[in-house]
């Protein structure tokens, strides 16, 4: 099993499609002009920016981000399917930037399902082997085996057509499995999916990386999806890699402000300019909280800084900073309690009641506690300090 | 009163639509069967009958015209056996050459699609006259008087088909699948074979039929090209008895001829017999690929 290092990556999508060599030249040029910094450029729309990762064997990596950040296209160029304009792509210390797409060792699952209409289930898995001409005798059981493996044993001859969504994603799965490919790349797979489908095959997901152990890189901007299934998240935003840590660094310690807001539900409270005293304190919903002196080096002479706090890290209690409740909403087992404190709107989440009755209402009067080694401190930049 | 539930309520300008639109069909349809009737009914006529014109209802009916052809089923059946050969290898032929062309103008990653497609479109405006044309293919080529000369000059491929073939691919198959076939490691043949060509059955019958009708009907081919009576096709013979009935004095079969010119030979009514003939297998074909065939049409011709 390989492990991918994607170097200096950049890819950018022309307004004016101009083909041939004189068009390639010209991005280049471009971004050999641009290079400390995020492109920005008028000659077309920039889907990827200096994308430099490592995927090592076994990993379940999720590429996070929202709609248009380069999410799909770091996938496209891992799979072969678009060359990067600048950047290189190694598969084991091998350059593999002109390396076919067929003649990777790689397999996708696409948003869109993209079976073959006209094929039978059976004929749809067994498609990859079939065209590196495995003898039927290998093939079969081989289908049979991962048929029975994400229950389609019993579907193996039906067409495309007459299958559910869920169905339909489990045979492009299957399809994309049977290959045993050194990297698996799924491209928003359940994002066409009911939610209790999405939820049965987010848990089949999983245990299938636990069976076959090979590296899958999972794009979405599902953070649920990301924060369930990965052991390493990936953030992007317009191209350029916000944070690369574990699942569990990302949520606790988001290395920027984008990704502070992005992952995690409910978003991130803020707290936007918040003034440092001369000794380095700040306060937060009455408490004060001293910067160390690592923080107060990063921050220089800035005198602000963005202050977050999740709102599971807020709570009611009997005596705190007063607040008013605007209104609540009941979320599963959870209820998201909106209340304004300073002219400020805040999210604070409290346990629902088991019987149902919500004990808060509208205008209540109400003090919030902050728990305050659960802060997220960032500079004027968005970067944390 | 049960029924009149289902019943489905028309506006009044929507109702005068419906009845405007079906008296224009309607006389669409007898435009195109009137002369049909016609023709069957003339075959069936005395040849004295259609001294005075072609009428709807002969003063006298007559079998002539076909005994005339059971007395040329020898020609006649030669020249339909190769008629149905063109046909099918020329259809075979123009199916795997159009669709072949059509696949990479339709590929997104094919640089240079643009400009074959120019060119491809250039010669649907533009092509080398009739002169330079025969004088290549007989002089270069030399298919005069082989069978090739009803398959290659201006039948093999045309560039509306493959247009028509190319928006199909691009409108009706998701790239992603030709995308998820490179990555499960297929080749372009395999991508081409096995997922694009059984994927365009409706447009693959309306070319097939458009290119069958058009092998089906060439009797052009046969008149610059062809000299040996023995390769005349069904539609040339057609031609040939329509421009003269003395040709038929000059092949083979003298002395056939000679004994039905002795007797009244029909004529007007053998014409019409004979393309009522040749009309006979597109007849019978037309029904069962005129579903594909519409929905060919109608989704081969939305995106440019």
């Amino acid at each position: 099993m390989p492990e991918i290092k994607l170097v200096d990556i950049a890819m950018i999508y022309p307004f004016q499609k101009v083909s041939g060599i004189f068009n390639r030249n010209q991005q280049e040029l471009i971004l050999q002009q641009q290079k400390s910094m995020p492109y920005t450029s008028n000659e077309g729309v920039i889907a990827l920016q200096h994308f430099t990762a490592t995927f090592t064997d076994g990993d379940f990596v999720a590429v996070l981000g929202p709609s248009g950040s380069g999410k799909s296209t770091l996938l496209r160029v891992i799979a072969g399917l678009e060359r990067p304009v600048a950047g290189d792509i190694y598969f084991d210390d091998r350059d593999y930037k002109f390396v076919p797409a067929a003649e990777r060792d790689c397999a996708m699952v696409f948003q869109n399902f993209s079976l073959y209409p006209n094929q039978t289930v059976y004929k749809n898995i067994a498609f990859p082997l079939e065209v590196k001409h495995t003898p039927r005798e290998q093939t079969e059981p081989e289908v049979r085996k991962i048929a029975e493996l994400l229950n389609l044993d019993t579907k193996l001859d039906r067409l495309p057509q007459d299958l559910s969504g869920g169905e339909k994603q489990r045979v492009a799965l299957a399809r994309a499995l049977i290959k045993k490919p050194s990297v698996l790349l799924l491209d928003e797979p359940f994002s066409n999916l009911d939610p209790v489908m999405r939820a049965r095959l987010r848990v089949q997901l999983k245990k299938i990386h636990e069976v076959f152990q090979t590296t899958f890189i999972y794009v979405t901007h599902d953070q649920y999806d990301a924060l369930y299934l990965a052991d390493r998240i990936i953030v992007l935003k317009d191209g350029i890699m916000q944070m690369d840590d574990s699942t569990a660094n990302v949520y606790n310690y988001p290395a920027n402000r984008f990704t502070a807001e992005f992952v995690g539900s409910p978003s991130m409270n803020f707290f936007d300019e918040v003034p440092l005293s001369k000794t380095g304190t700040i306060s937060i919903l009455g408490q004060t909280v001293q910067l160390d002196k690592a923080q107060m080096k990063k921050l220089g002479r800035n005198h602000t800084v963005d202050v977050g706090i999740r709102g599971y890290d807020i709570s009611i209690a009997s005596e705190g900073y007063p607040a008013k409740i605007e209104y609540c909403e009941p979320v599963e087992s959870e209820l998201l309690i909106h209340v304004r404190a300073d002219d400020k709107s805040l999210i604070v989440v409290e346990k629902a009641d088991e019987s149902g009755n919500i004990r808060y209402f509208r205008d209540q009067e109400v003090f919030l506690k902050a728990n305050s080694d659960r802060l997220h401190i960032f500079d004027q930049n968005g970067e944390r300090i | 009163m049960a029924s009149n539930k289902n019943k489905i309520v028309m506006m009044k300008g929507e109702k005068s639509f419906h009845y405007i639109a079906l008296v224009i069909m309607t006389l669409f349809m007898l435009f195109c069967i009137v002369p049909l009737v016609l023709m069957c009914v003339v075959s069936f006529s005395s040849e004295n009958s259609l001294l005075h014109g072609y009428r709807f209802i002969p003063d006298e009916w007559s079998l002539d015209a076909y005994a005339f052809m059971w007395a040329k089923r020898a020609t006649i059946s030669r020249a339909y056996g190769l008629t149905i050969v063109v046909t099918v290898i020329g259809t075979f032929l123009s199916l795997v050459m159009t669709s072949l062309f059509a696949y990479p103008l339709s590929r997104k990653d094919f640089k240079p699609r643009n400009t074959i497609a120019f060119i491809l479109f250039f010669t649907m405006l533009f092509n080398g006259g009739m002169t330079a044309s025969y004088i290549v293919w007989t002089r270069l080529f030399h298919i005069k008087d082989t069978l090739w000369a009803y398959l290659l000059p201006g039948s093999l491929m045309n560039g509306m088909n493959v247009m028509l073939v190319r928006n199909y691919f691009n409108a009706n198959i998701p790239y992603s699948i030709v995308e998820a076939a490179r990555i499960d490691g297929a080749n372009d043949w395999t991508i081409y074979s096995k997922i694009m060509v059984p994927l365009s059955k409706p447009i693959m019958t309306t070319i097939g039929l458009f290119s069958a009708l058009g092998y089906w009907n060439n009797w052009s081919a046969g008149l610059y090209y062809i000299n040996n009576p023995k390769l005349y096709t069904i539609q040339v013979y057609l031609k040939k008895l329509m421009d003269s009935i003395q040709f038929l004095k000059t092949t083979d079969l003298q002395d056939e001829a000679v004994l039905l010119a002795q007797r009244n030979l029909p004529t007007e009514s053998a014409r019409m017999a004979v393309a009522i003939i040749a009309l006979i297998p597109i007849l019978l074909v037309y029904p069962f690929v005129q579903g594909e065939l519409i929905k060919g049409m109608v989704v081969g011709g939305v995106k440019g």
